[in-house]
């Protein structure tokens, strides 16, 4: 016949070894499942800006950026579809919609003109390039009648790059 | 132990073993089981979801712009637009996915009706056309399905008018192209807007006249930067041309797929 404490010892040594495996397997099922949400995550953040970069949509936004934030802002806000985000461009914030801090984030580096735009070649005796950049012929124009040589020009002025980031939680 | 006689079986202290015995194994399978099981289920949901996700993202690119319009427009003209969309015009008779587009404030400010083109209802969504070709969605029944939201451009105006002159609508952050053989006239901005026309940036303040670099027999883009509501570009050529277009405006969009 079984002794009692050969019972007992035997039972307690099978609860502890199923316990130990039921644990392993939750765990591992919930790291599959954390694992499947940061990669959904991700892929949902990576497809978002290869969809704004091929489109033109980032173009646009950093441009609109360096003349009206606001425009930039409402602009970039329509083309994205994401619960919490936040999207910097060179290093300030433009948008931050209930971004709670998680660690996922995309970086679209593009390059384009950012100080392109409606320059004025104005003066009396001496010409000059005004440092003011406008976004139309008539604004430039205006801001420069009381001047002799009064000339809006459109100018490309140099190509830099800027720096989107896309921050998803 | 006691002392026994015989038939050890039916002793009162074999009885109680045995039925302790059965108690643990009972509980430890059980536990052990339920466990096991509950793990697998929320494994194979999140497969389902990763499966929902890929089957979504072929669709979208199987019905991408252009959709099915006549052999004229998409020879001349929707070919060579490359941008990435979704074209409710098609034919989604036998899809296990389907969708909704969302309404959009900026819906009620297009025109109930423009020149030349038929106004259709698609479900909840007011799209004019007069170059479509075969356009089928058929009654879905949403329940049970697993549902994924998209921002993409849809093809809100696509026609093709013949005249001296064409009319083009487009909201805030809309993308027209249009392509024309004769000579352009001029170009008329019925409200206030920042343009991108050509790549190249116009601030417009109220109804005026603007002269932008424009293609004639190639494709044009115009990117409406910032405006409020609705925005009407008059083209207006020297002769009769024939005028093909095309407005994308950004809509979310829900798919729904079952599984």
């Amino acid at each position: 016949m079984i002794n009692t404490i050969d019972l007992f010892l035997g039972i307690t040594i099978l609860l502890v070894g199923f316990s130990y495996w039921t644990i392993t397997l939750v765990e591992h099922n919930q790291n599959y499942y954390s694992v499947v949400k940061e990669d959904y995550k991700l892929t949902k953040a990576i497809n978002t800006m290869k969809y704004l970069a091929e489109n033109g949509i980032l173009d646009n936004t950093v441009l609109l950026y360096y003349l009206n934030k606001d425009m930039a802002k409402n602009y970039l806000e329509k083309n994205i579809n994401l619960s919490n985000y936040m999207v910097v461009i060179d290093g300030n914030v433009l948008i931050n919609h209930s971004y709670n801090g998680g660690n996922t984030y995309v970086i679209a580096i593009v390059t384009l003109n950012k100080t392109e735009g409606w320059y004025v070649i104005y003066g009396n005796d001496n010409l000059k390039i005004s440092e003011d950049r406008y976004l139309s012929f008539e604004e430039a124009y205006n801001s420069y009648k009381t001047y002799k040589t009064d000339m809006p020009v459109y100018l490309v002025r140099n190509i830099s790059s800027s720096r989107v980031e896309l921050y998803v939680g | 132990m006691l002392n026994k006689r015989g038939g050890y079986v039916f002793t009162l202290e074999a009885l109680i073993v045995s039925l302790l015995f059965l108690t643990a194994f009972y509980i430890v399978y059980d536990s052990s089981n339920y466990n096991f099981v509950t793990s697998m289920e929320m494994k194979k949901d999140t497969e389902k979801y990763h499966k929902a996700l890929l089957i979504i993202d072929y669709f979208i690119k199987k019905y991408q712009f252009p959709g099915s319009y006549n052999e004229d427009y998409m020879q001349n003209f929707a070919n060579y637009i490359k941008l990435k969309s979704f074209d409710p015009i098609n034919n989604f008779s036998n899809e296990t996915v389907y969708f909704i587009v969302q309404n959009s404030s900026y819906d009620y400010y297009y025109p109930n009706n423009i020149t030349n083109l038929k106004t259709l209802y698609i479900k909840n969504i007011v799209i004019y056309s007069n170059t479509y070709n075969n356009i089928s969605h058929p009654n879905i029944n949403y329940e049970n399905r697993i549902s994924f939201k998209e921002t993409l451009y849809i093809p809100k105006i696509t026609g093709i008018t013949y005249g001296n002159s064409v009319t083009l609508y487009g909201e805030e952050g809309a993308k027209i192209f249009f392509k024309f053989n004769g000579t352009i006239k001029s170009i008329n901005i019925s409200a206030p807007a920042v343009l991108s026309i050509n790549g190249y940036l116009y601030k417009v303040t109220n109804d005026t006249n603007i002269t932008p670099l424009i293609y004639t027999n190639d494709i044009n883009e115009i990117d409406i930067l910032n405006c409020s509501n609705v925005i009407k570009i008059t083209l207006t050529t020297e002769n009769n041309s024939k005028f093909y277009y095309v407005t994308f405006v950004p809509r979310t969009i829900i798919f729904y797929v079952r599984l």
